[in-house]
């Protein structure tokens, strides 16, 4: 797909938005490294709360006792922790999404 | 070998516990590859909304994490046939394919949104707060398939 083709999708022309080198490498630095912080948040958390909690609950004794004694009631709650803490990573990331946009929206415009 | 527990009760153990994966992993795949089109063609025009546009790809991946989820709590109950017996088998495929295939379905979903919400977000940014709220009605889909999976594997 060429570069023009890809400007036109929504029928905007690279006139209205011509293409240009990033202005300023620190601030696409700066949100890269918020983007990475935040996509390793996301997948790592739940993990490690998941594996923590199995663990944690295992040996602590913290789990209510099942009727096969496998371990299911742990492996439960464990799994929901990791839910419950994914889902509040996520509550974060789109929280901080919504917010950045109009603060580089604003610096944009006025190097412009 | 019992009735109750053939040689190949583990076999839908294992089933349960790929599906789950498999089909989970297919619909992130999806939701990822189709919203990352979207995302390719809005960033030529808006780069600052990189992050906002991000949003839809965290989505999909966070369902393939219910199929990882899912997958080590079937695997961790796998034993040998006299020990695991075909309802267990039974109700574990069950599992599997609930959550695997709900997150198939969430993640066809969240792509097909992802990949016009960003395009539309980047012409009209009133657009990103309802894009946010479908994609969290497509993500529940995969949401209820591992409740019910949870469910079930607690039977």
């Amino acid at each position: 797909m060429s570069e023009d083709s890809m400007l036109d999708l929504k029928g905007q022309t690279s006139h209205s938005w011509p293409a240009q080198e990033d202005p300023d490498p620190s601030v696409s630095f700066a949100s890269f490294l918020s983007v990475l912080k935040y996509c390793g948040l996301i997948i790592l958390a739940p993990i490690i709360t998941f594996f923590g909690c199995k663990a944690g609950l295992g040996v602590w004794g913290l789990a209510p006792a099942d009727h096969a004694g496998e371990g299911i009631a742990a492996n439960v709650m464990s799994a929901v922790a990791a839910i419950v803490v994914l889902h509040l990573a996520l509550g974060v990331f789109i929280y901080k999404a919504y917010f950045e946009g109009t603060p580089a929206k604003k610096r944009l415009g006025k190097q412009e | 070998m019992s009735e109750d527990a053939p040689i190949y009760s583990p076999f839908f153990g294992v089933m349960g516990a790929a599906a789950a994966m498999v089909f989970s992993a297919m619909g992130a795949a999806y939701g990822t590859a189709k919203s990352g089109t979207g995302i390719a063609a809005m960033s030529v025009m808006r780069p600052e909304l990189i992050m906002k546009s991000i949003i839809p790809v965290v989505m999909a991946g966070i369902l393939a994490i219910y199929g990882v989820v899912v997958a080590v709590l079937i695997a961790g109950q796998l034993k040998p046939p006299p020990e695991y017996t075909l309802y267990k088998g039974f109700v574990h495929l069950g599992a599997g394919l609930a959550v695997g295939l709900s997150a198939l379905a969430a993640g066809y979903a969240i792509g097909i949104v992802g990949d016009a919400g960003v395009r539309g977000t980047a012409q009209q940014p009133r657009l990103f707060v309802g894009m946010i709220l479908i994609l969290i009605f497509a993500e529940v889909l995969g949401l209820y398939g591992l409740i019910v999976a949870i469910y079930l594997y607690a039977k």
